[in-house]
């Protein structure tokens, strides 16, 4: 950990696709991961690099501006305040359904609590009420049931299929 | 690419959890991956009144508890055998032991005797409302209508019928006291024969 006192710590991360970032340290500490790496090596040195090898630039730039707004919110007071609420509409508005399971991936690889509950939440506002078929084609997943498995699962829940959106 | 693959199971539970009972259901056929996570009391957890425990156990039904059901087959049993919590006609709910993110429908169960009068050629009136916020919109129902008309009252399977007073959609159980009345007409026309067994609210699909 840095003794500098006053001075602000950078910590460097690396991604997937060889991508340099340089992130303010409360920030790159709401990453779990990254937080535990420094904590069991606690003799690293301040320019150490944090190989990320599972996550590439792009999610990871998105992590990193919806962290920074996050961790400002806080240090404002502002946590759960309607400011928050905009900023996170604001942020998923312009995402592709694409990036947005890439930032769940990598907010995952990253273990960012507060962050994957956001997105999860807002994946699950766009799977409500919709078919079987549209969230295979959302996850791009291959049916692994044989017919007469999944006849029998439908068959159970057959009032769950009633009146859901047209794809 | 496979998704399923590189999307774990705890993130698609997760996922689900944001959803509701009826999505969850359906969410189970999508792959066997998705029917682990979709089952998974996890999920299901988020969709009971958080402390279901102890309105189970303040019930008529204590002894659910102790069986070994999953937090699934627990919802889903209340669902189709609810527990009667309050008796009389106006019924009154804390909203915060209903599920979260529900559509609740709310029933008058009833019995007609053989000598009921009254009930055919007036209404009662049903209301459903929140504590302090009423509106004042009731749905006029007749409990023995005419020949020819539409019945909107049901057979339940235990020898009562039911007539839908109304709908709530339980936002976050932060709404207060929910009140579900039923209003006689007022006159000189005598009416008899109406047993009232209780009012039942349960999760309504479709919503």
């Amino acid at each position: 950990m840095s003794k500098l006192g006053q001075a602000k710590r950078i910590i460097f991360l690396k991604t997937a696709d060889g991508q340099l970032f340089e992130v303010d340290e409360p920030v790159a500490m709401e990453f779990e991961i990254v937080k535990s790496f420094f904590d069991e090596n606690e003799d690293a040195a301040d320019d150490t690099v944090v190989p990320l090898p599972n996550v590439s630039a792009e999610p990871l730039a998105g992590i990193i501006e919806f962290c920074k707004a996050h961790v400002e919110f806080r240090a404002n007071g502002a946590a759960g305040k309607d400011e928050v609420k905009k900023f996170n509409a604001e942020y998923i508005k312009e995402k592709s359904n694409e990036q947005l399971k890439e930032l769940i991936l990598a907010a995952n690889y990253l273990n960012i609590k507060e962050m994957l509950d956001f997105l999860t939440e807002t994946i699950a506002n766009r799977l409500k009420n919709k078919s079987v078929e549209y969230v295979r084609a959302f996850f791009g997943i291959e049916n692994d049931f044989t017919p007469q498995e999944e006849e029998a699962v439908r068959k159970e829940y057959e009032w769950a299929f009633e009146g859901v959106d047209e794809d | 690419m496979d998704m399923s693959d590189v999307f774990p199971e705890e993130c698609i539970s997760e996922t689900i959890s944001f959803t509701c009972a009826r999505d969850a259901c359906r969410f189970s056929v999508v792959s066997t991956v998705f029917k682990s996570a979709a089952d998974s009391d996890a999920v299901w957890e988020k969709f009971l009144p958080s402390d279901c425990r102890e309105i189970i156990s303040g019930s008529a039904s204590p002894l659910l508890l102790t069986t070994n059901l999953s937090k699934k087959d627990l919802y889903l049993h209340l669902c189709h055998n609810p527990i009667i919590i309050n008796n009389g006609t106006m019924g009154k709910i804390d909203t915060k032991i209903l599920s979260p993110k529900t559509n609740y429908g709310a029933y008058l169960v009833f019995k007609l005797t053989e000598s009921t009068s009254g009930f055919r050629t007036r209404p009662v009136k049903l209301g459903v409302y929140l504590e302090g916020i009423d509106n004042g919109e009731r749905r006029n129902v007749y409990l023995d209508p005419p020949r020819n008309t539409p019945k909107l009252s049901q057979k339940r399977g235990d020898g009562w019928m039911e007539i839908e007073m109304g709908e709530f959609f339980n936002e976050n159980g932060d709404n207060g006291m929910l009140i579900c009345s039923v209003f006689y007409f007022k006159g000189l026309h005598t009416k008899r024969g109406l047993i009232v067994e209780g009012i039942e609210l349960r999760p309504k699909d479709g919503k």
